[in-house]
C-alpha cells in the first residue's frame, strides 16, 4: 500500500462457497465484489458518510476504472483483511486503493486501484464532490 | 498471445444505442493443474488462438 496523508481502513471478509470457480479458487470477479462491500463498510464506519448519506444528497458514487493485480489465490474458507486507502481526492472524484491479505498468510492475494467518480442521482450525469465530502474524506 | 499468456481486449456495447458501455483488458497466464504453478503456452495453443 502506497502510503500518503490518507488513512488505510481494513474490513475483513471470509470466502463463501458461491465465491468458488472451476479451479476450486476464488473467482476473479468476486475480488471486485470484496473491496466494493469493504469500501461499503468503511464508508460509515470509518468516514461517518456513509454510502446512504450521500443518496439522501442526491449523489452517488460510480466505478468508472479498475487496475487489479492477482497475486495469489484465495481458496475456501479463507479469511482475508480488505486494506483500503484513498490515493488521490478532489471534485473530479476519488482514487481508492486496495490490498487484500490472506489473513493465515499474511500474504497479498490481490491489489490495485478503484477510480470512483461521482454522479448526481437524478441527470445520472457526473458532478463535482463538494469540498465538505473531501474534508470528510480527508483523514 | 505468447508463450508467457495472453492479453485479450473487450468492448461491451449497448445494442439499443450503439454506444460502448465498458472496455477493458484482461491478461491471462496458463497455469498446470497439478502443480497450480504458470507454465508455458504451447506452439499448438498460440496456433489454435491465432485466428
Amino acid at each position: 500500500m502506497i502510503q500518503n496523508q490518507f488513512s488505510i481502513f481494513e474490513s475483513e471478509l471470509t470466502v463463501r462457497p458461491d465465491d468458488i470457480d472451476m479451479f476450486n479458487h476464488v473467482h476473479n470477479s468476486k475480488y471486485l465484489d470484496y473491496v466494493l462491500a469493504a469500501r461499503y463498510e468503511q464508508m460509515d464506519k470509518f468516514y461517518g458518510m456513509s454510502w446512504e448519506k450521500f443518496e439522501e444528497l442526491g449523489f452517488g458514487w460510480v466505478v468508472a476504472r479498475v487496475t487489479i493485480s492477482f497475486k495469489r489465490p484465495l481458496k475456501m474458507g479463507d479469511q482475508m483483511i480488505i486494506k483500503t486507502g484513498i490515493l488521490e481526492m478532489n471534485e473530479k472524484g476519488s482514487n481508492v486503493q486496495f490490498e487484500i491479505v490472506n489473513k493465515k498468510t499474511g500474504k497479498v492475494a490481490s491489489d490495485g486501484i478503484f477510480e470512483y467518480v461521482m454522479i448526481d442521482l437524478k441527470t445520472q450525469r457526473s458532478c463535482k464532490v463538494t469540498a465538505e465530502m473531501i474534508e470528510a474524506y480527508s483523514i | 498471445m505468447n508463450e508467457k499468456g495472453s492479453n485479450v481486449q473487450f468492448e461491451i456495447v449497448n445494442k439499443k444505442t450503439g454506444k460502448v458501455a465498458s472496455d477493458g483488458i484482461f491478461e491471462y497466464v496458463m497455469i498446470d493443474l497439478k502443480t497450480q504453478r504458470s507454465c508455458k503456452v504451447t506452439p499448438e495453443m498460440i496456433e489454435a488462438y491465432s485466428i
